[in-house]
């Protein structure tokens, strides 16, 4: 596989590259969770919506992840690109 | 660094791990860190934040050397706009810690922008090989020793025997090896390789600097049985065997650095660390 056809797949969550075992899979959610945990350090109204409605929270968070590529490497970013999301979607807001 | 095999800390940018681990500062002959915890964005800007100061203090206060390892240096590719961010606060940095050497992890942990934080595997090819080696060669123009650790991934593009001859080709002539003994002891239990047969295919005279650290099973049905490479417990008896192993294999050796993530550290953990730094420290003398 060449570099460019590898970097497809992982712009595309890694779909494509499932055949090569449980471990692409358990490497999306650890990437998932990364961008989570940076969501709850920099922003504390996803906090404590998390920690208010976890099932709630859990349902925006994955919608804003189908939305929003990461773009963000910092807390605040992610906390600003979250804020950006939540103001336009209908609902969702906390 | 003195010329024998020095005893490191992995810093945490934490309140809670830096107030119990204080203590056990003493005990370490340098300190590594994570450039990238110790920046924060401020509009446009990437600047410092507060543990940087903090950090900053801890060597005025000790004199003792600091090692950087990054993660999102992403020698397996990089947006432009991206490295030159943080070749600016790699220089900034280095100006103020003097860092003897700088690795981060072999692989992607951003793409086209996109960011991953997780380092994921490279295809182990001449072309991936390239690019890490110029990605090591624009970071030693910032910091002169530079290399990358052995990271510990979930999948493989190919054969994970393979990977120390792909290491070989990626650091070129200069670069070095930090090599991670928790990340081969996960990347063998989850892909199926004997790890002693990685270290024998592997050079080891250019191994600079060693981690070893703790993590494990995660009972949650996501991850598969797969061992994750978590940092938040002690040290397994299979990481202490290698490391007595390889460290007489490793003549350019300069450190051995114990990684210990924040959130997992309370006040019985504090002896158990502090039992860690001084049986790495009988290892390596």
């Amino acid at each position: 596989m060449t570099l460019e056809e590898y970097r497809a797949h992982l712009l595309n969550d890694l779909n494509g590259l499932r055949h090569l075992g449980p471990g692409v899979d358990v490497s999306r959610r650890l990437v998932a969770k990364l961008r989570f945990e940076r969501l709850m350090h920099g922003s504390s109204r996803a906090r404590e919506w998390f920690e208010r409605d976890p099932a709630d929270f859990t349902r925006a968070f994955q919608a804003y992840r189908a939305a929003v590529p990461a773009k963000a490497w910092f807390p605040l970013e992610e906390a600003r690109d979250f804020t950006a999301w939540l103001e336009d979607v209908p609902r969702g807001t906390p | 660094m003195s010329s024998s095999t020095d005893v490191g800390l992995l810093l945490a940018p934490d309140e809670t791990w830096f107030r119990l681990l204080a203590p056990l500062l003493d005990d370490c002959d340098y300190y590594a860190v994570t450039p990238e915890t110790l920046w924060m964005q401020s509009g446009d800007e990437i600047v410092s934040n507060g543990y940087h100061r903090a950090f900053l203090d801890l060597k005025e206060r000790t004199g003792r050397p600091f090692v950087a390892h990054s993660v999102g240096w992403s020698p397996g590719g990089a947006s432009a706009d991206r490295r030159a961010l943080w070749a600016e606060r790699m220089r900034a940095d280095h100006a103020q810690f003097q860092f003897e050497w700088w690795t981060d992890h072999l692989g992607l942990a951003e793409v086209e922008g996109r960011v991953l934080s997780l380092p994921l595997p490279l295809p182990m090819t001449a072309e991936a090989a390239s690019v890490v080696r110029t990605s090591c060669i624009q970071a030693s123009k910032i910091v002169p020793v530079v290399g990358v650790e052995n990271s510990a991934f979930y999948f493989a593009l190919g054969n994970m025997l393979d990977e120390p001859a792909f290491l070989e080709d990626a650091l070129g002539e200069d670069g070095v090896l930090l090599l991670d003994l928790h990340n081969l002891v996960c990347n063998a239990h989850n892909l199926g390789f004997d790890p002693r047969a990685w270290l024998e295919r592997m050079d080891l005279g250019r191994v600079i600097e060693i981690h070893v650290s703790g993590g494990g099973l995660n009972e949650a049905p996501w991850s598969a049985g797969m061992h994750l490479d978590s940092h938040d417990t002690s040290v397994p008896e299979i990481v202490w065997d290698l490391l007595a192993e390889v460290v007489p294999e490793c003549p350019a050796l300069r450190g051995v650095t114990l990684e210990r993530i924040e959130g997992s550290v309370g006040p019985t953990d504090v002896p158990v660390l502090r039992d860690e730094l001084a049986r790495v420290r009988a290892v390596v003398s």
